[in-house]
């Protein structure tokens, strides 16, 4: 075990590192890539690559989040292998949207997707969990919001729903506690947003 | 002032509910405001959709039911605004002009003065899109003293915000609990203009 100022120092260079390579290698997302990703969530497609685009606008969006958390807090990462799998085994075509982003969301948290380490166990305290929780939300009331007339609007949008979310925390943890109060409250938020 | 289009498809009252929306214009007014008092205003954006968190909760609480109470309905909203910004405050002052005349509610009170001008230019413009109905600003609005009182009983009782922005906007403010939306104020007032008279009132 490393002494903690060493081990602090090492791990805001990986960090920096890997902030570094994902603003190189994240290419700009499409307005018909957001669309798409906006249908899945809502349950609303049965297109083959929908799963896979989803998984990339989701992990935009994240990566746009994790930006703004500042260098000193919790950056949990999000596998878009993982997501991707898990957004592919969604039903769709039942449900309101607001139901069907409500499943989305308890199914990715569930399955493991964003974490220290995506996929291994690894614990994680209250404030981690919240922190994932909140920023999923965000991203889930953002695709079932209405679309902008540009890009730089969606990524605005991006932080206004988080905003809305954090704004609003004690309710959007509350709605955790059982899918039919999740959905309500990812509906009225997206109609508020 | 000019504020973000409402959807075509939404009125701007509905418009108003949405958080882009009011970040827009609340940004548009900080602009004008600066542009022409030359104050400098720095926004808290976190705090701002906080303000309307908590300002459509309180809004959603009293909703009324009635269609005859929606337009009596948008002024009270909009107190509800005033009421929360000013307890929250996005906004704070980075500088104003050398030699500012402090007598002016612009100087003597800067952010009181930009989320006023900001709760009375929406209400303005939702009454006369949505409504049909002109705000005739209060010459209240300028007065020295009105704003050392507006700023003093804010202070002890919040919600005397939403008596006060009535006051400025030219309507009777209701200064006994203020924060308690009376239903059929429309038709109170237009009954003491259409009332028909009593049978042998005129004997």
């Amino acid at each position: 075990m490393l002494p903690e100022p060493l081990r602090a120092g090492l791990s805001a260079a990986f960090r920096s590192i890997r902030s570094t390579g994902k603003r190189l290698v994240s290419a700009p997302l499409s307005p018909e890539q957001i669309a798409l990703a906006a249908r899945l969530v809502q349950g609303g497609t049965d297109e083959r690559a929908a799963a896979e685009t989803t998984a990339v606008v989701i992990g935009h969006a994240w990566n746009h989040l994790d930006h703004a958390r500042g260098p000193d807090t919790y950056h949990p990462l999000l596998s878009e292998t993982l997501l991707a799998s898990e957004l592919a085994r969604l039903p769709q075509g039942a449900g309101t949207p607001g139901e069907n982003a409500a499943r989305l969301v308890q199914a990715v948290l569930g399955a493991g997707v964003i974490g220290t380490a995506p996929g291994l166990y690894t614990h994680l305290d209250a404030g981690e969990k919240a922190d994932i929780t909140l920023s999923l939300l965000a991203i889930a009331v953002w695709l079932l919001s209405d679309r902008c007339t540009s890009l730089a609007e969606e990524d605005k949008l991006v932080d206004l729903a988080l905003a809305l979310v954090l704004a609003t925390k004690g309710d959007a943890l509350a709605a955790m506690q059982d899918e039919a109060q999740l959905a309500a409250f990812l509906t009225r938020a997206s109609d508020h947003l | 002032m000019t504020l973000p289009e409402a959807p075509t498809v939404q009125p701007l009252h509905k418009a108003a509910q949405r958080l882009r929306w009011f970040v827009r214009a609340f940004e548009e007014q900080a602009d004008k405001t600066e542009a022409e008092t030359g104050n400098r205003f720095a926004i808290d954006h976190a705090a701002l959709a906080k303000v309307f968190a908590e300002w459509l909760r309180a809004f959603e609480a009293q909703k009324p039911i009635h269609a005859d109470d929606k337009q009596a309905y948008v002024g009270f909203a909009a107190g509800l605004m005033l009421r929360t910004l000013l307890a929250l405050k996005p906004a704070t002052l980075e500088a104003r002009p050398e030699n500012a005349d402090q007598s002016n509610p612009a100087y003597f009170w800067p952010e009181g003065y930009l989320y006023v001008a900001f709760c009375l230019n929406v209400r303005g413009l939702v009454l006369e899109n949505d409504f049909h109905h002109e705000q005739h600003v209060s010459p209240a609005m300028a007065e020295a003293r009105t704003w050392w009182s507006f700023r003093e009983n804010v202070e002890q009782d919040p919600s005397l915000a939403i008596a006060f922005l009535d006051l400025f906007a030219g309507d009777e403010p209701e200064w006994s609990m203020p924060e308690l939306f009376r239903s059929g104020k429309m038709r109170e007032i237009a009954s003491r203009f259409y009332a028909a008279p009593a049978i042998g009132e005129d004997d």
